[in-house]
């Protein structure tokens, strides 16, 4: 078994930048795809069909654009920090999407769910911990 | 049908880890100047973007057929699996802190899962 992988000295700031980067985009996706998908239902009755698209699709591409760049961030980090230290810490994302679900489309947080997330906070923290001290060694 | 549910999961799940551990080796490759160096590097890629294709149509299509709370402890378990490739396909080395970590994230995502 290989150590763990040290990153390229320049490319120290890189992973976790690129890290919240990634998982900002997604979050920003997951909005804009779930604002289009809403507004498909509330115009499907009031216009027609070229007008629902003209309309909707803005939303709709602006998700598709930001997981563009999301997938472009992702590409960078996965370059400089090992795949199942980039894959766990990625796992923000679920940590943005539902305060962005709260505070851009008004969704509650139940407290069950803000556990969850806490405890997934908890996990993404001891594993840049764990590589930090790895990176540390090297 | 419905009995093949659990065997369709598993089999989107390991595309879905297949295709990051073949984008995973084709960053880590560097491009050169050579076409040798640029297949080395863009084979890996196309087949990482193929598997993780075919996960997304697989996932869309199991998202239509069985319920959401159903599939999300299967996806919540994409760390562990993606723990286990890494490890094997990638020889990457997994700590006991690491695990750790894992399986705070795995729980943590299981809790949400379970809040829906």
């Amino acid at each position: 078994m290989n150590p763990i992988q040290s990153p390229v000295s320049v490319k120290r700031g890189l992973p976790y930048w690129g890290v919240v980067c990634c998982a900002l985009f997604v979050a920003a996706s997951q909005v804009f795809l779930k604002m289009g998908v809403d507004d498909t239902q509330i115009l499907h009755s009031g216009l027609s069909w070229l007008e629902i698209q003209g309309f909707v699709s803005r939303w709709i591409l602006a998700g598709i654009l930001c997981y563009i760049i999301s997938f472009v961030f992702w590409l960078k980090v996965l370059k400089v920090l090992p795949l199942n230290i980039a894959f766990n810490l990625i796992n923000i994302e679920h940590i943005f999407v539902p305060l962005a679900s709260y505070l851009f489309l008004g969704e509650m947080i139940s407290p069950m769910r803000a556990a969850g997330i806490a405890v997934v906070l908890l996990g993404i923290l001891v594993i840049a911990d764990s590589y930090c001290r790895a990176e540390e060694r090297a | 049908m419905s009995g093949w549910f659990p065997i369709l999961i598993i089999v989107s799940q390991a595309f879905m880890v297949g295709g990051q551990i073949f984008l995973k080796h084709a960053m880590n490759g560097t491009a050169g100047e050579s076409e040798t160096a640029r297949w080395k590097q863009a084979v890996p890629f196309a087949c990482g973007i193929g598997l993780l294709t075919l996960w997304f149509f697989l996932w869309l299509e199991l998202l239509s057929q069985v319920e959401l709370s159903y599939l999300y402890p299967f996806d919540a378990l994409s760390p562990l699996f993606m723990a286990f490739g890494a490890s094997l396909a990638l020889k990457e080395k997994m700590t006991p802190r690491l695990w750790c970590g894992v399986l705070l994230i795995v729980g943590g995502l299981m809790i949400v899962g379970a809040s829906q």
